[in-house]
């Protein structure tokens, strides 16, 4: 091959998208078009982010303007919240409507909500095709629709492809619990799609063993790939602020999920202002959205509120140009994860990245865990109730005022090893090699 | 300050609830005001035969919608939002459709906030 590998990325949530997933997406385009790769993109169009989930305009500058961006309409009526555009049949019976929905929704794809997209994907990924042969596609999930992209350009042409799992399908990776049985209809597509896979690919170990216990088939083809901090959206290193005096400034960013013990964290944070072991003076900023979806959760919100009496405030969402700024005004991060041995988080790598001490508030069963097991200033709860968190909070004043200058040069080497670049070379490596010999 | 309607019609709604949502809203620069079918709606007896529950929760929010008043829906036609505040609301909101062609009619108070972020910014 002569010219530059061609690659067809297909993502639903791409900037200026603001969902969590974005950033590894991102990341991977960009990682491919810096080793000379010719990247196309299929996503979603704009207004399906301003509408659904929220925008980071910002992000789109992130792109490497070599990149080519084809955007596919979707429409997601579920969450339309315009009742202008409500049929009758939705006003008049609501879970009838949604029930038809769901099920119209999985005709062509067993996915609810995003089924309906696979069409339109199909047609934009073979004009793609067409236009410049395709040598290899990546399709980020969720949603999985998009591996039936890649699936069916791979049946129709050839084109080998590679799953990446930024969560996984048929497991539920908070509970541990198999969601979808393998004869369902959806483990038959999930198997069809993983044999034939170049790749697959898992955001961390307990979720690729999953998989390759019950494909063990096809295990030699499942790596992880794990999140990263991003070098081009974050100063390294941060420098480190000197509290000494003053109360210490916690901070929290991240879309605050359903699943992130937040009355947890607030309930420990009141307790350990109460016990004089966070000093008077201190503060905890929120920044991020509240639950998945561009309009605030409202239990979340009204949690935020009711605790600005006790120094806390919330940020808003931070655009990602502006999340360097938000740590550099903190002194210790909070990283609040839902429980769950298969659940990692994309932002640990970040907190990593910047040098300050971190408060964990998750189980110890995490994922998480493993990823922080080297770094020195890390309080952990013990328990994710009020008193673990009060605990781990005063755990995190003492490291915030320590500066031990071993310590800072552990930290800053377990940072490099979790840049994102650092986590996809060697896959980008292996699939440069495969599709041009 | 945006003109907004509130709507209630779901006999279940409390009054902390109507003043908690009136109070978002005015604390993100809504003139709110309520609009409160929620005693024209049936109530849904727990103890009745299932299928009567049915007949009911399903007749119940187009009943309430009967209790708009000539005046309150010719305010509500020429109003830049009106907000169905809980389930029952969205029938009464749904039929001002054809009569106010130009406001924002959306459900529940998070996409009325967000339509009131997306007024101040036109502003």
């Amino acid at each position: 091959m002569t010219s530059a590998p061609h690659l067809l990325y297909v993502a639903w949530g791409f900037p200026p998208s603001r969902a969590g997933g974005v950033y590894r997406a991102l990341a991977t385009v960009n990682a491919f078009a810096a080793q000379g790769w010719r990247v196309t993109v299929l996503t979603a169009d704009r207004e399906t982010y301003a509408r659904y989930t929220g925008a980071d305009p910002s992000l789109e500058a992130q792109v490497d303007p070599r990149i080519e961006v084809v955007r596919v309409p979707f429409d997601w009526p579920a969450q339309d919240t315009d009742v202008r555009r409500y049929s009758f049949l939705r006003v008049a019976l609501p879970p009838v409507w949604h029930r038809i929905r769901r099920l119209a929704d999985q005709i062509g794809f067993p996915e609810p909500s995003y089924g309906p997209w696979l069409p339109a994907l199909r047609r934009a990924a073979a004009a793609v095709h067409a236009r410049r042969p395709v040598d290899l596609t990546i399709a980020t999930a969720n949603p999985h629709v998009t591996f039936g992209a890649a699936h069916d350009l791979f049946r129709r042409s050839g084109v080998p492809y590679v799953m990446d799992y930024r969560d996984a399908w048929r497991l539920d990776v908070f509970t541990g619990v198999e969601t979808r049985r393998r004869q369902s209809r959806a483990g038959r597509v999930e198997a069809r799609m993983i044999r034939d896979a170049r790749e697959v690919w898992f955001v961390n170990e307990p979720i690729r063993a999953w998989h390759a216990a019950h494909d063990p088939e096809h295990a030699a083809a499942m790596h992880v790939v794990a999140n990263g901090w991003d070098p081009t959206l974050l100063e390294f290193p941060l420098e480190r602020p000197d509290p000494d005096g003053r109360g210490i400034r916690f901070a929290y960013l991240g879309t605050v999920t359903p699943k992130v013990p937040l009355a947890e964290v607030l309930d420990g944070w009141r307790l350990a202002l109460a016990e004089g072991t966070v000093p008077a003076g201190s503060t905890l900023t929120i920044g991020g959205h509240l639950g998945y979806f561009s309009v605030p959760q409202g239990r979340l919100a009204d949690l935020v509120t009711g605790a600005a009496d006790a120094g806390v405030s919330y940020a808003g969402p931070v655009p990602k140009a502006s999340v360097g700024e938000f740590y550099a005004n903190a002194d210790v991060l909070v990283l609040a994860l839902g429980s769950g041995r298969y659940v990692t988080s994309g932002k640990v790598y970040e907190y990593v990245a910047t040098g300050r001490p971190i408060v964990a508030v998750h189980d110890a069963e995490n994922a998480t865990t493993s990823v922080l097991s080297g770094h020195p200033l890390v309080a952990s709860v013990t328990s994710v109730d009020a008193a673990g968190v009060a605990a781990a909070l005063a755990e995190g004043v003492r490291l915030a005022r320590s500066s031990d200058p071993d310590e800072q040069e552990r930290v800053r080497e377990l940072a490099l090893a979790y840049s994102r670049d650092h986590q996809l070379a060697p896959r980008i490596a292996a699939l440069t090699e495969s599709v041009t010999r | 300050m945006t003109t907004t309607f509130l709507v209630f019609a779901d006999p279940r709604t409390t009054d902390d609830v109507v003043s908690a949502h009136a109070g978002a809203l005015q604390a993100s620069g809504a003139d709110v005001e309520v609009v409160d079918l929620r005693s024209a709606a049936p109530k849904v007896a727990p103890h009745r035969p299932l299928p009567v529950r049915a007949v009911r929760a399903v007749s119940a929010p187009w009943l309430a919608s009967r209790g708009l008043d000539t005046a309150t829906r010719a305010r509500l036609a020429s109003a830049p939002l009106i907000v169905a505040g809980d389930r029952f609301a969205i029938a009464s909101v749904w039929r001002m459709r054809r009569a106010n062609r130009a406001g924002d009619l959306v459900n529940g108070i998070p996409a009325a906030l967000a339509a009131l972020r997306a007024r101040a910014g036109e502003d």
